[in-house]
């Protein structure tokens, strides 16, 4: 019998069982249960499990089947445009005088309110772990910290359950099924910020105490790659307990604010961030159920003397990049593939340690949607949310497209290219021409990575390749395309201060876990202090198996020196914040660690890996 | 116990009569109560099992159903070593964990050599560590380990590293079935640390 039917009588009977309330005596008559193991028998004699259990990973299409969806019957939803609190008043916050603190209440009697307090009242090893032990925010002000840059813009975010359609044709149709996001959308809603204009998230935490069959109501929010002061950071061993709330101070500064004064170094902007959670041990099956979205930053006003240079999110001005009204054609792709059971419900494998792939990729929550383009650029932010999949970008037209920034930071120079590699994590801003096409044209997204498991992908090049997203040209009118492709784009800041520190990391598996140099994450160890202002150089190593790890750096960006000791590809000469770490690769980065103190974490981004538990601390002092 | 009943009571040699025990257990699915979801997806397969003390348990209704769990893999004969380390860290957080231990929250050992690890030879290594109540070591048919570790993930998909039983003694898989909670954490980690980590299970 196939697998695939196998798996739908036993998930089935399952359903039938629990509904019915059959005792095991019951089942015994039935002839449903081997009276030996205590398994439940499906028809063939096998269970569930057993379709799988040679190896802990199920493998989409072969082991484990989403039901059958048509394609290009849903429009591609543009990501929620988020808004501030009414009138951007900041007085819905209480948060006392104006100084980042709540109200002073006393530790032990919370019973709600900031999570900070609770966190460092059940643990406090936690206490120690920001610079500063009454938790007050770096950077907002009252001489804590560098610089003075308290918020102008007041946002509130609340994660929680709701239902979600993937997909019309799946069983649950319309109504869909429970899903965890922010602001009770999935992805969370856009944030569009600004340098030089600091914003402040109050994240509530009103998830439910049951959770998907996986996921756990305890989160923590990482800003990735804002430069953050580490309390605002979205540390792992901070938790944003259900029925409280944790608030965050995002100075929007450039690095380099102590060397270069004001708020920082223009040429160190970075530009497509996004937001998820990372509570510790539990990221992967958190992320998984949608607790993630984006955050687009633009420059500072004014923030180059030159008026053709800076990305201002207005394509009349600076480098011209496509934007148009309400940011129409700067657009957010969030990439995300999941795995369904045959009845069209979650399935999350809970047990396996090489990763979770799905059969289903969805883009800004939907499974293979199209979206209507007029006949001009678009810039798309390409964002792939995990939890573990590498995808392959071609055009079915085989058509060039322009990468302008990789990781979200603007490339020196845009590069015309046919395909791009894209890890976990990685975001690559890409322009599109469609000014060239007939109206009623539909080019289609391919991804043709082969992929089987969690640990990477084969290599292969699938022919045609998965069809992800359909683009359709379309006669509307859209006034004039006053954007460029401009020949020259953000330049590179210099890197010729001297590496204070060599360090080698090395990521592999080992007893049974997922390693750095030899261990698992431990929560009490530091793992390199560093002194704030200076530079070191990192050599990454893959330690071998033939597992592919996307390396993330929280906090400052790096730059390549070499890559397997050769230049890297062209996107990846910029700076980045994601290690696309191939299996056996090797690679040496510049980094640096400025302005703000604390904690921040190195983690894979197969964020199966980093939960199991691939991943150091670092501490600037 | 000596080594044929236990073989016998796995099955292994025939017996005159069935245990009586097993059709005891055989009753405890009770009325009514629906699997969690990991229980369904056969993350959780309910496997008879032997305790050091020589009872007869089965994994899902007896150790899992209702209670907070860490479970991790040794084995007596330990080829690094590490396994008295291990056990001794995780003695340590039993103490931390106070009275929660054996009222709700439980601690599970299994062996990966149970052909070896009678239950006698358990009840020997537990006493040797001053096992207290809530902490079970255990031992099965040798078929029926193996489908609880791969289930659980404690296997490799590169043959050669999966035979070498070394590499699924690093870790312990800790849980809440009625929550569904389900995480994993090195058995090397601090004590303080995993028993702070039980917080998170039923908050």
């Amino acid at each position: 019998m196939k697998n695939e039917k196998i798996i739908q009588q036993t998930m089935d009977l399952h359903r039938e069982i629990t509904k019915e309330g059959l005792t095991r005596r019951d089942l015994l008559k039935m002839g449903l249960l081997s009276a030996g193991t205590g398994m439940l028998l499906p028809i063939s004699g096998l269970s569930l499990r057993a379709a799988w259990a040679d190896n802990s990973c199920p493998v989409p299409g072969k082991d484990i089947f989403s039901p059958p969806t048509r394609p290009w019957v849903v429009e591609l939803p543009r990501l929620v445009e988020k808004q501030t609190v009414l009138n951007n008043d900041p007085a819905v916050f209480d948060i006392g005088n104006g100084g980042g603190l709540p109200a002073p209440w006393a530790v032990g009697t919370m019973t709600g309110g900031d999570s900070k307090y609770r966190c460092c009242e059940e643990n406090p090893e936690l206490h120690f772990a920001t610079p500063y032990p009454e938790l007050d925010h770096q950077g907002w002000g009252k001489g804590l910290g560098l610089g003075n840059q308290p918020p102008q813009k007041w946002y509130e975010m609340r994660a929680k359950q709701f239902n979600h359609v993937w997909h019309p044709d799946m069983p649950a149709g319309s109504a869909g099924q429970a899903a965890w996001g922010f602001d009770g959308v999935v992805p969370g809603p856009m944030f569009r910020t600004r340098y030089g204009e600091p914003h402040f998230t109050r994240i509530h935490n009103d998830l439910p105490q049951k959770n998907l069959g996986f996921g756990i109501n305890q989160i923590s929010t990482h800003m990735h790659n804002l430069h953050t002061p580490s309390e605002s950071d979205g540390n792992p061993l901070y938790v944003n307990h259900s029925g409280h709330y944790w608030d965050y101070h995002y100075p929007n500064v450039y690095a380099g604010v102590n060397q270069f004064g004001g708020i920082g170094d223009p040429n160190e902007a970075l530009g497509t961030l996004w937001y998820h959670d990372h509570k510790l041990d539990f990221t992967s099956q958190n992320v998984y159920a949608g607790l993630a979205g984006m955050n687009c930053i633009y420059d500072a006003w004014g923030a180059y003397a030159d008026p053709n240079m800076g990305d201002y999110g207005d394509e009349t001005k600076g480098w011209r990049l496509p934007c148009g009204n309400n940011y129409e054609f700067d657009v957010g792709l969030v990439f995300h593939d999941r795995q369904f059971d045959p009845n069209g419900l979650d399935f999350f494998p809970l047990t396996c340690f090489d990763g979770a792939i799905g059969d289903k990729i969805t883009v800004n929550g939907k499974i293979q949607p199209f979206m209507p383009v007029k006949k001009r650029k678009y810039r798309f932010r390409l964002l792939n949310m995990g939890p573990s999949r590498q995808y392959e970008w071609f055009f079915n037209n085989g058509q060039p497209f322009v990468v302008i920034a990789n990781d979200g930071n603007l490339l020196p120079a845009p590069v015309l290219v046919k395909s791009i590699k894209q890890s976990v994590a990685e975001r690559f801003d890409i322009i599109v021409d469609f000014s060239q096409f007939q109206p009623g044209t539909e080019i289609i997204l391919l991804n043709r990575a082969e992929q089987v498991n969690g640990r990477g992908p084969t290599g292969n090049l699938l022919s045609p390749g998965q069809q992800v997203l359909k683009f359709i040209v379309t006669s509307d009118a859209f006034g004039v395309d006053e954007s460029r492709i401009p020949a020259k784009l953000r330049p590179l800041p210099s890197i010729t201060q001297a590496v204070s520190q060599k360090r080698t990391w090395k990521f592999e598996r080992s007893g049974g876990e997922w390693v750095v140099n030899g261990k698992p994450f431990n929560r009490d160890v530091v793992s390199a202090t560093i002194p704030e202002g200076s530079a070191e150089q990192w050599t990454i190593i893959n330690g071998g198996g033939s597992w592919m790890h996307p390396v993330h750096i929280h906090y400052e960006e790096h730059r390549y020196l070499s890559y397997n000791r050769a230049t890297p590809e062209p996107t990846a000469r910029g700076r980045k914040d994601v290690i696309r770490l191939d299996a056996n690769a090797q690679c040496e980065i510049y980094m640096r660690f400025r302005d703000y103190k604390g904690l921040y974490p190195m983690h894979c981004h197969n964020v199966v890996h980093e939960d199991h538990a691939m991943m150091v601390m670092f501490k600037i002092v | 116990m000596d080594r044929r009943s236990f073989l016998s009571s796995l099955g292994l040699v025939p017996l005159v009569t069935a245990m009586p025990s097993e059709a005891k257990a055989q009753e405890k699915l009770s009325v009514g109560k629906s699997l969690s979801r990991a229980a369904q997806a056969g993350y959780l397969p309910n496997v008879p099992l032997l305790t050091h003390h020589g009872e007869r348990v089965l994994f899902y209704d007896d150790l899992i159903r209702d209670r907070t769990v860490l479970f991790n893999f040794f084995l007596v004969g330990c080829p690094d070593g590490l396994c008295p380390t291990t056990t001794a860290n995780l003695r340590d957080a039993y103490d931390l964990l106070g009275d929660r231990m054996g009222r709700d929250i439980f601690f599970y050992t299994i062996t990966l050599t149970p052909i070896v690890d009678t239950p006698k030879r358990l009840k020997e290594y537990a006493e040797n560590f001053s096992i207290k109540p809530g902490w079970l070591f255990l031992t099965g048919k040798p078929e029926d380990i193996e489908l609880l570790r791969r289930s659980q993930g404690f296997a490799d998909s590169d043959p050669e590293r999966d035979a070498d039983l070394s590499n699924h003694t690093g870790m312990a898989r800790y849980g809440n079935d009625n929550l569904e909670r389900w995480g994993a954490i090195s058995v090397r980690s601090k004590p303080s640390n995993i028993a702070s980590t039980f917080k998170w299970l039923t908050a």
